[in-house]
């Protein structure tokens, strides 16, 4: 075997990663301990599994399994609706826990996030090895929640060491070491590697990760475009993406999507879907003070295939009312009479600051001014009275969802169960804890 | 079908017909290019329904007869033989043409299910080539490109005092010309759009001198170019009634040396990084200053002596739209025309407006 290490500098920076073991999975058995060591799923709502615990994936059920598979595998699999905002709540407290330890910290996604803890040592006293250890410790032991974790040199390294060890792991991989747990590592898990690359390495004899970084630069300037080499010196140990703690301030685009159970042929509620889902991008955009110069839609049917048309704007915009008939256009160009859709979805795309608004030769310019007055109040009043207190016409079919809903029961305890002063709007921004007595 | 002709003048015909020629898959034949042999003429067409392009060419019939070939591959294979006579002929699906010892054959499409194609014969107006070229130039770049806003998809043209008016517009800008030279067009009897594409198709053909040019019933616009005929199918939608919008005065007027503003709004453009930026004219006291300002990457900022006493005024257009306008117009001054920054101005080289240019502001 090829021993020569990659760096002989255990560890010139330290990139730690750490993601939840089945997150919302992992969430509904702190919130219900009677659940912990059971096969748990959510995603009722959806048909579909959207996170399977630990004990779930034992028995064979696998993310994007539908329900009736999963009866097959697992018959006494626990199906729970999801619970977002429990979710998320349990997300918010996990960052403010890693953050008590490094300032440094990227929230990659709702489960996951890059903590830079170089140079903490110092004020720790102990290896970043005990730093990381006592992060997790905090974690479990503040929200019952169980995370992997890995630390090495760059963020591609200190993935795959938390890929390493999972669940409830940590894995420490010093520069000097990083040879070791590559060379049994097939290239196609290293994040950012895709199949087509994949494929290509492979047509170069490059199989596992350790193949590939042992590869010499001019071959790999040679034969891979930027993001690859980047990835090629994260494995090298030469960290190139750097940990972004900023919160995410500007967008590249907004996609609003939405699946719906059970699916509809009925073209008026697929529609009012759609429509609801540009309502609800179109928010967000002003929110951020954006407006988009291209229009994307999409239906997915019951079989999973979808179709998607998209639109060039002839000026940005971020308001549902002008963007309605071009909606209506692409939607009647994807949608199939007689089919069963699950989901839409709206993508904005080509944003640009809300500013930059063009006035029309043929239009009233004050009626743009006063549909921004009007969507300027809209906003206000959704954010005192809840979100869909005034809504677009077109939308208000998805209300009958409600009804599909209550037939099976997909609503998650919380919102069910609600405490004194609350109502489905607005609840206290905490976890509740489910306990039988 | 047999014939011997010169590759060059094949290859010069073929790529101009080739235009024409629909890439997407939707109707086979349209990629196609039909050749009809007869009486020592090869007359060779393409259309993608929209516009159709007939050009003509001497060659020597050994036996009349037609073919449609996919336009790209019999172009991709002429443009590679030798420089001499060559001979095609139509032969069990194929169309074999030969050079000496070098032969190829491709195969022939059912020249019937080729869409009929009926060559005007009425008469003409004579229009000087490069007059019609800049009838193009000064209106077709404020057309619109999306397909939804179809009556503005191309340049509407139409008779007016003592001249033929060409006018575009894409709802944020419009440009205007009057053409002296003939106040109307053969065969039209209303105002017509031609669209973009069959206009730009003309220009890519090129011509010398002079062009002839007819109205066909209302649905076709005809340009015949020495051998060559281009037909372009009509919008059949109502124009904007574009005089509504034309301010009949304008309140702030200012006049600069043209490529001064040019040069100014062009580096205030450049810091911008997406297509849609805002080039903001701020208009005091005998002073113009050109503003630019894109978060995350700066800020521009110019100053351009003019003659004005008026009240001030902050007014934001569309770098592009500017650069565009003050592009096509000829002249060394530019006159502009403002009311309120939130209304059209008005942007012109001569006093008479021949060329005319109009732009919506952007909101401040």
């Amino acid at each position: 075997m090829d021993n020569r290490p990659m760096t002989i500098s255990s560890f010139p920076q330290a990139i730690m990663h750490i993601d939840v073991d089945a997150f919302f999975a992992s969430c509904e058995q702190a919130i219900h301990p009677e659940l912990k060591g059971k096969p748990v799923i959510t995603g009722k709502e959806r048909g579909i599994v959207a996170a399977a615990s630990y004990e779930a994936k034992a028995r064979g059920v696998q993310r994007g399994m539908r329900l009736f598979e999963v009866r097959k595998v697992c018959p006494d699999c626990i199906v729970l609706p999801s619970d977002y905002e429990t979710y998320s709540l349990f997300s918010v407290r996990m960052f403010e826990i890693v953050r008590r330890f490094s300032p440094d910290v990227e929230e990659y996604s709702i489960d996951e996030a890059f903590v830079d803890l170089t140079g903490l040592r110092r004020s720790f006293h102990g290896s970043y090895e005990s730093i990381a250890e006592k992060m997790r410790k905090t974690i479990e032991a503040e929200l019952g929640i169980t995370v992997s974790a890995g630390v090495s040199l760059s963020k591609v390294l200190a993935k795959i060491a938390s890929q390493y060890n999972k669940p409830n792991g940590l894995t420490v991989i010093p520069g000097r070491e990083i040879h070791r747990y590559l060379e049994k590592l097939p290239v196609e898990k290293v994040w950012g590697i895709g199949p087509n690359t994949t494929a290509f390495l492979k047509k170069h004899r490059i199989v596992t990760a350790l193949q590939f970084v042992r590869q010499e630069q001019a071959w790999v300037d040679r034969y891979l475009s930027k993001p690859y080499r980047e990835i090629w010196h994260e494995l090298n140990g030469r960290s190139v993406y750097p940990v972004v703690a900023e919160a995410k301030e500007g967008y590249q685009s907004i996609s609003k999507a939405k699946t719906f159970t059970p699916a509809s042929a009925d073209q008026a509620f697929v529609f009012a879907q759609l429509s609801k889902n540009l309502e609800n991008a179109c928010i967000k955009a002003r929110r951020y003070r954006l407006a988009a110069t291209r229009l994307i839609i999409f239906l997915r049917k019951q079989d999973f295939t979808s179709r998607g048309v998209e639109i060039k704007l002839s000026k940005p915009s971020a308001y549902p009312i002008e963007l309605f008939e071009l909606l209506r256009r692409g939607f009647e160009q994807s949608f199939g009479p007689g089919k069963l859709y699950r989901q839409t979805g709206v993508v904005l795309a080509g944003l640009v600051p809300e500013s930059r608004i063009q006035y029309d030769l043929f239009e009233d310019t004050t009626r743009i001014e006063k549909m921004s007055k009007i969507y300027g109040s809209l906003d206000q009043i959704a954010q005192r009275y809840g979100k869909y207190t005034i809504q677009h016409g077109a939308s208000l079919p998805t209300r009958l969802q409600t009804q599909h809903e209550g037939e099976r029961g997909d609503v998650p305890v919380r919102k069910t169960s609600l405490l004194k002063g609350e109502n489905l709007r607005q609840r206290l921004g905490m976890p509740m804890l489910h306990i039988k007595i | 079908m047999e014939i011997t002709i010169d590759k060059r003048n094949l290859l010069i015909e073929i790529s101009k017909a080739i235009g024409a020629t629909e890439r997407k898959a939707t109707m086979p034949i349209l990629s196609n290019v039909l050749l009809k042999a007869k009486n020592g003429v090869l007359t060779i067409i393409a259309t993608d329904l929209e516009v159709t392009i007939i050009t003509n060419i001497t060659c020597t019939t050994v036996q009349e007869g037609q073919a449609a070939v996919p336009a790209k591959k019999f172009y991709d294979y002429i443009r590679e033989l030798p420089e001499s006579t060559i001979t095609i002929k139509k032969e069990d699906g194929f169309l074999e043409i030969r050079v000496g010892k070098i032969a190829g054959r491709l195969k022939v499409l059912q020249a019937e299910d080729f869409p009929k194609v009926e060559e005007y014969k009425n008469g003409f107006t004579k229009i000087q080539y490069y007059q019609f070229l800049k009838m193009i130039d000064k209106t077709i770049y404020a057309t619109s490109i999306d397909e939804v806003k179809y009556s503005l998809n191309g340049v509407y043209v139409e008779k007016s005092t003592d001249c033929l008016r060409c006018v575009a517009t894409d709802s944020h800008r419009l440009s205007l010309y009057d053409y002296e030279g003939i106040t109307t067009i053969e065969g039209m009897n209303k105002g017509v759009i031609i669209p973009r594409k069959g206009l730009l198709e003309i220009k890519k053909i090129g011509g010398e001198s002079e062009l002839e040019i007819a109205i066909e019933k209302n649905k076709n616009f005809i340009v015949k170019n020495g051998n060559t005929t281009v037909q372009i199918r009509l919008l059949d939608y109502d124009f904007p009634d574009y005089k509504s919008v034309i301010p009949a005065e304008t309140k702030i007027n200012i006049k600069i040396k043209k490529d001064l503003l040019m040069s100014a709004v062009k580096r205030a453009q450049s810091i911008y990084q997406e297509k849609i930026s805002r080039v903001v004219f701020n208009i005091e006291k005998d002073l113009l200053t050109v503003e630019s300002n894109e978060p995350d990457i700066g800020e521009v900022r110019e100053e351009l002596e003019i003659e004005y006493s008026g009240t001030p005024i902050k007014i934001g257009f569309n770098g592009r739209y500017l650069i565009e306008s003050l592009g096509a117009m000829e002249g060394e001054f530019v006159s502009i025309g403002l009311n309120n920054e939130q209304s059209a101005s008005t942007f012109y080289v001569d006093d008479n407006k021949k060329h005319f240019n109009l732009i919506m502001p952007m909101r401040m």
